[in-house]
Formats: structure tokens, C-alpha cells, sequence
């Protein structure tokens, strides 16, 4: 069996809750870009997937409502947990495969009210398995940190807004709402060694982060026409759904699945 | 929740979406006459997250004469990948394309798992070098699982150590 006895190596250069910054070397283009869609369209996630909406006396549409609470970013570190509902052994939702989400505001001042996420009442809330809105999350792991809720939409004196959301398992690739990332992004040869890019004014280029250049009269490496892409510096940015490591660690769980699941189908034929 | 939720029609959650082609064969093998040991294996419901990777890793391996993929039709919900073994001299065991793809998968398995292990274990180094707390999903639940993934780290961070 032909290996190659060069594993990626990777190191983590930040982490935050919300961004991680790694280096990615030994790897390819080709790894690297796995890497990053797999992150984008493969990372199960939660989302409000089905709103039944009771009272709607606001003025934007129900529909609008609904798209507006699909995009809303829970806390979905359990995601793994769950089924998805298509696979589910239940008929029509249950504990493994749903969570149930409720919200009702009404305005009874004369003053502008705003609907926010703090007002979704989750049913699975608790020490460690609530899934509830990022912004709810953040605000009981660091007092510090208030008034980030999302706006659902604005009432005034004598409108209501009843409604009951169903949130369930799912991947970026079906919709953007499962996407777990708000940005992903990956450079090599910060220094333009390989002259993959043509810079006909190298001193105006913004220096990378990474650059490996020590002087300062210097804009460009020098060419370097045998070297290849082996090192990439990727940006992880999560949207709160998931702490951003969690993320990097589920897309290679995504991608082992599919490799898992491509070689047996390869044994069931050749058996 | 405690009663069944009252979805007016859940069935259309049990057919399939549109993201996923429930109709095709998870796997076809598709073979010529004059070449017998190439192949193109056509994989259902994959694009290019699997196949960019398996091609590069597939040219890198000697036995490879040619390897290249393409998803026929944004809309098609699967990915065609030709593998052609090297034609191999008289009297020697000609490779099949089949078991070249099988050692492919093997170790992007492995690089897989190599990636998420030292990720993992980077991320506890650097927490605690920058003193930060353990995250709530890393705190104990399925006790033996995580008594399992301590020692490894453990492990795994004195030899982190060891090369710096």
C-alpha cells in the first residue's frame, strides 16, 4: 500500500470563542479546500426549521416572520446528539430530532416594542443541554455581555405576535440557515513566492499577517519556482452556533463519515 | 416535549429533499472492455469536498497512470471519478482501480484523523497556556469516552513538548 509519510500538521495560532486562526501545513490545496467547504456545508447544525404562527398582528407577513426566525443562530454544540427528523424513528417529531421554541410578545404601551430572540422560550433549556438562541447563551457565560439579541421584528401598542417554531438538525448544504461559520478563509505564500498572483505594484500590497519577510524595503519574497502551496493559514469565524474548534473538529468527522461510508459501499460491491 | 407536535403533513419530511438524490445507488462501478482494471466510479450524493481530495491523493499514488474527476451537472447529486492503474509489466499481479481507490481512502482517513487529534490537542494546550477555561462540552458526561481522550492527550501534549 503506497502512504505518504506526511500527515498534516496542525497548530492553532488564536482561539476565541467566536474565531479560530490555525496553520495548516504538509497539506494541499486540495486538503485545504475539503477542509474549508466541509466546515461550511457538511457541520450539522440547528435551526428553526417549521413555524406555526397562531397571532400575527404586526406588520410584517408571516412568511417573513418565519425566514427571518429560520436564520436565527441556536446553540447547537449537541447537534451531534440528535437525529435528523428524515431518519427519525418517531412519526412526526420528537425529543431526539425536534426542539420546540415558543414566543409570545404583545405591546400593550404606547410606545415601539422590539420582538427580540429573549423572547423565544426554549424547551430544552437547561445546565448543559439548552438550545437556545446564541445571544441568550452568551449572556448567562459572561454577565458582561447584554443586549446582543436579534431583532425579530418591531411592534406597537396593540399588536401581538403568538407563534410556535420547530427547530431541527441540518446541514449548510440544504440551507444557509445550518451554515455554523459566517466566514471561513484560507491564504498561503502570504509573501507571493510562487507568483500565483502578479503584483505590478508589490510595495502597495498590504502586508500579510503572515508574512515571513524581515525587511522592511522588501514587498515580495523572491520567486521561488520550484516551491508548492503545503502551508495554508485559515480564518475560522463561527456565528455562536458552535465554538469555532468544535466546527473545525466536525467538518473532519464529516469528512471521515463520507470516506468511511464511500469504502463500504467499495467492500459491499466487491464482496 | 411531551405530546407529539401536530405538523399538518409529516411525511414530507420522510421523502427526500432536495439536497440529497435518495433514488440513486450510493455507488456505481462503471468498466470498459479493452481496459479492465481502470474504473470510473460514480458517487452518489458527493461533490467536490470528496472529490478534489481524493483526486490529489490519487495522483500522488505511483501505481495511478491517470485519475480525474467531474460532477456531470450542478443539478446531478453525484460525482464521476476515473481511476486508471499504471499497466503493469508481464507476469506481474495487475492492480485494480478498485483496490488503489480503497488504500486513497485509507489514508485520507488517516489524515482525517491525524488533523482532528492534533486539533484537539492544540486546542487544550492552548487554553491552558493562555489560562482560558474548559469549555462546557469538554467538561465530563459519557465518563469513560472522555477518561480516553484525556490520557491520549496527554500523551500527545508531552510529545508536543519533547519537539519544541
Amino acid at each position: 500500500m503506497a502512504s505518504f509519510n506526511r500527515d498534516p500538521q496542525v497548530r492553532i495560532m488564536s482561539l476565541t470563542d467566536s474565531e479560530i486562526k490555525l496553520q495548516l501545513s504538509n497539506a494541499d490545496t486540495a486538503l485545504a479546500n475539503s477542509f474549508r467547504r466541509s466546515m461550511i456545508a457538511e457541520v450539522p447544525t440547528l435551526a428553526i426549521d417549521d413555524v406555526h404562527i397562531e397571532i400575527n398582528t404586526t406588520v410584517l407577513h408571516d412568511e417573513f416572520i418565519a425566514h427571518r426566525l429560520g436564520l436565527i443562530p441556536l446553540t447547537s454544540e449537541r447537534a451531534a446528539h440528535f437525529n435528523y427528523m428524515r431518519d427519525c424513528t418517531c412519526d412526526a417529531g420528537c425529543p431526539n430530532c425536534v426542539v420546540k421554541l415558543e414566543l409570545h410578545v404583545a405591546c400593550r404601551d404606547a410606545h415601539q416594542m422590539e420582538v427580540t430572540t429573549e423572547h423565544l422560550r426554549s424547551t430544552l433549556d437547561g445546565p448543559d443541554t439548552s438550545v437556545v438562541p446564541v445571544a441568550t447563551a452568551a449572556e448567562r457565560r459572561d454577565q458582561s455581555i447584554q443586549g446582543n439579541h436579534i431583532v425579530i421584528c418591531k411592534i406597537r401598542q396593540g399588536q401581538e405576535l403568538k407563534l410556535t417554531c420547530y427547530a431541527r438538525k441540518g446541514v449548510g448544504k440544504e440551507h444557509a440557515k445550518w451554515i455554523p461559520t459566517a466566514a471561513v478563509a484560507y491564504e498561503y505564500d502570504p509573501d507571493n513566492a510562487l507568483r500565483h498572483t502578479f503584483y505590478e505594484h508589490p510595495e502597495m500590497w498590504p502586508r500579510s499577517e503572515y508574512s515571513q519577510l524581515t525587511d522592511d524595503d522588501k514587498h515580495e519574497a523572491d520567486y521561488d519556482p520550484d516551491g508548492t502551496a503545503d502551508t495554508f493559514y485559515m480564518t475560522v469565524e463561527s456565528t455562536g452556533a458552535m465554538p469555532p474548534e468544535k466546527i473545525c473538529q466536525s467538518a473532519l468527522e464529516s469528512l471521515f463519515t463520507k470516506l468511511v461510508d464511500l469504502d463500504n459501499a467499495l467492500e459491499v460491491l466487491n464482496a | 416535549m411531551d405530546e407529539p407536535t401536530d405538523f399538518e403533513d409529516p411525511e414530507r419530511y420522510k421523502v427526500g429533499d432536495e439536497t440529497y438524490a435518495r433514488d440513486l445507488e450510493a455507488l456505481k462501478i462503471l468498466r470498459g472492455k479493452e481496459d479492465p482494471q481502470s474504473a470510473t466510479f460514480v458517487i452518489a450524493n458527493e461533490d467536490h469536498t470528496l472529490g478534489n481530495s481524493l483526486r490529489w491523493i490519487l495522483n500522488r499514488d505511483p501505481r495511478v497512470d491517470f485519475c480525474g474527476y467531474s460532477q456531470p451537472h450542478p443539478s446531478d447529486k453525484l460525482i464521476k471519478l476515473r481511476v486508471q492503474p499504471k499497466p503493469v509489466e508481464e507476469g506481474e499481479e495487475p492492480v485494480d482501480a478498485t483496490e488503489v481507490l480503497r488504500d486513497a481512502l485509507k489514508n485520507l482517513m488517516q489524515m482525517c484523523d491525524h488533523m482532528s487529534e492534533t486539533m484537539q490537542t492544540q486546542a487544550r494546550l492552548y487554553r491552558q497556556q493562555q489560562g482560558l477555561s474548559i469549555p462546557a462540552y469538554e467538561a465530563p458526561e459519557e465518563e469513560d469516552m472522555d477518561e480516553e481522550d484525556d490520557d491520549e492527550s496527554e500523551v500527545a501534549e508531552d510529545d508536543e513538548e519533547e519537539q519544541q
